[in-house]
C-alpha cells in the first residue's frame, strides 16, 4: 500500500513539474517572438529612412542573429534564444551611433567646404 | 524504488550544466569587451566625449559577465559581455561624433570672425537675407525664420519670471530688429527642463511677451507657446531638455 501511494506522489510531482515548465516555455516563446518582430519592424525602419551602406554592418550582423534566434526556437533552446535577440536588439544603439557619427562628419565637411 | 526516485531527482531537481557558449569562447569575448573598454578609457581625445550611459552600462556589463563567468554560468556570461562590446562601440562613436560637432561650432565661429574682420559681416550692421544670422541680436537663420535661444539664467531672476538687466539687454536687440522690419511675426515658446505640472514655460513666455508690448510691439505680431519639456535643446554635447525661451521671427525676407 506504501509503495503503491509512493508511486501516485512521484507521478503526481512528475505531472506538476512538466506543467509548470511548459508555461514558462510558453511565456518565453512569446516573450522572444515578440522581441523579433520588434526588431524586424525597427530593421525595416531604418532600411527604408538610412541609406544602408553606413550601417551594412549592423544589418547583417542583426540578421543574422534573427536566424540564429530562429534556429534555436526549432532547436526548443527558447532561454538562449532570447538572449541572442537582445544582443541584437542592442545592435539599433550602435546603428543609431554611426548615423549620428556620419551626419557630424559630414556637417565639418560642408563648413570645410565653405570655407574654402 | 529507490533507484527510479534518485534517477527523477538527477533529471528534474539538478540544473543542466551542459552550456553551448563554452567557457573559452565566453572568455574571448570578456577578454574582447575588457581590452575595448581600456582602449576607449585611455583615448585622450575622446574621454571628455565619452556619453556616460552606454559606458557605464558597459562597465557593469563586463562586471556581470565576470561574476556569471566565475559562477560557471556560461550563457549570461557570454550574452553580457557581447552585450558590452557593442555599447561601448556605440558610446564609441557617440563620443566622436561630440567631438566632431565641437570641432564644428570653433570652425564656424571662427568663419564668421575672420568675415566679420573683412567687413563682409558686421555686428552694427545688418540686412536681411544677405548674411546666415543677424549678428547684433544673435538672431541664426533657418529657411525664411530666423531664431534665437535665451537660457532663463540670463533673462529671469532666480526667484520669479521678472527680466533681469542682462535678459533686457538681449531682449531689446530683438524688438530693435523687430521695429526695423514692421511686417515681422515673434513666436515666443517657452521650455522647461522638468514636467511642467505649473504651466511654467507659458508663464515665461507670456512675460517675455509684456516685456515686448511694454517696449511697443503690437500683441497681434506675437505668439506665445508652454511647450514643457517636450523638445530638447540640441547642444553640442547633445540633445539637453533645459530651461530656456525660444524666439522664432518670421516675415524678414
Amino acid at each position: 500500500m506504501q509503495v503503491m501511494v509512493l508511486k501516485v506522489s512521484v507521478l503526481v510531482v512528475l505531472f506538476c513539474f512538466s506543467q509548470i515548465s511548459i508555461c514558462f516555455a510558453d511565456e518565453q516563446l512569446e516573450e522572444v517572438n515578440n522581441l523579433k518582430l520588434t526588431a524586424l519592424n525597427k530593421l525595416d525602419k531604418i532600411k527604408s529612412a538610412t541609406s544602408i551602406q553606413i550601417i551594412a554592418n549592423e544589418i547583417k550582423a542583426i540578421q543574422d542573429l534573427i536566424e540564429n534566434s530562429n534556429n534555436l526556437i526549432k532547436e526548443g533552446d527558447y532561454e538562449k534564444a532570447s538572449y541572442v535577440i537582445s544582443i541584437a536588439m542592442v545592435y539599433f544603439n550602435l546603428i543609431e551611433a554611426k548615423i549620428d557619427y556620419n551626419n557630424s562628419e559630414n556637417e565639418i565637411k560642408d563648413i570645410k567646404n565653405k570655407m574654402d | 524504488m529507490k533507484k527510479i526516485f534518485i534517477l527523477i531527482l538527477i533529471t528534474f531537481a539538478i540544473p543542466k550544466i551542459v552550456f553551448s557558449w563554452d567557457k573559452e569562447k565566453t572568455l574571448e569575448v570578456i577578454k574582447k569587451s575588457e581590452i575595448l573598454m581600456m582602449e576607449l578609457d585611455n583615448d585622450i581625445n575622446l574621454q571628455e566625449h565619452i556619453p556616460y550611459n552606454f559606458y557605464t552600462e558597459a562597465i557593469i556589463n563586463i562586471r556581470n559577465s565576470r561574476t556569471h563567468l566565475d559562477n560557471k554560468e556560461y550563457n549570461l556570461a557570454y550574452f553580457y559581455s557581447s552585450i558590452s562590446i557593442i555599447k561601448l562601440e556605440t558610446a564609441s562613436f557617440f563620443a566622436k561624433a561630440r567631438k566632431n560637432r565641437i570641432q564644428k561650432i570653433i570652425l564656424e565661429n571662427n568663419y564668421y570672425k575672420k568675415n566679420a574682420q573683412k567687413g563682409k559681416v558686421t555686428e552694427d550692421k545688418y540686412e536681411p537675407g544677405n548674411y546666415k544670422f543677424i549678428t547684433y541680436a544673435n538672431l541664426f537663420r533657418k529657411d525664411n525664420i530666423y531664431r534665437n535661444e535665451i537660457l532663463d539664467n540670463d533673462l529671469f531672476n532666480k526667484t520669479s519670471y521678472l527680466i533681469n538687466n542682462k535678459g533686457k539687454m538681449y531682449l531689446d536687440k530683438t524688438i530693435e530688429v523687430m521695429k526695423k522690419f514692421s511686417n515681422t511675426k515673434i513666436k515666443i515658446i517657452g521650455h522647461s527642463s522638468f514636467n511642467d505640472y505649473n504651466k511654467n514655460s507659458e508663464k515665461k513666455s507670456l512675460a517675455i511677451k509684456n516685456y515686448f508690448i511694454y517696449n511697443g510691439i503690437e500683441a497681434i505680431r506675437i505668439e506665445t507657446i508652454g511647450a514643457g519639456n517636450r523638445i530638447p535643446m540640441n547642444t553640442p554635447i547633445g540633445f539637453r531638455r533645459i530651461d530656456r525661451i525660444e524666439m522664432i521671427i518670421s516675415g524678414i525676407d
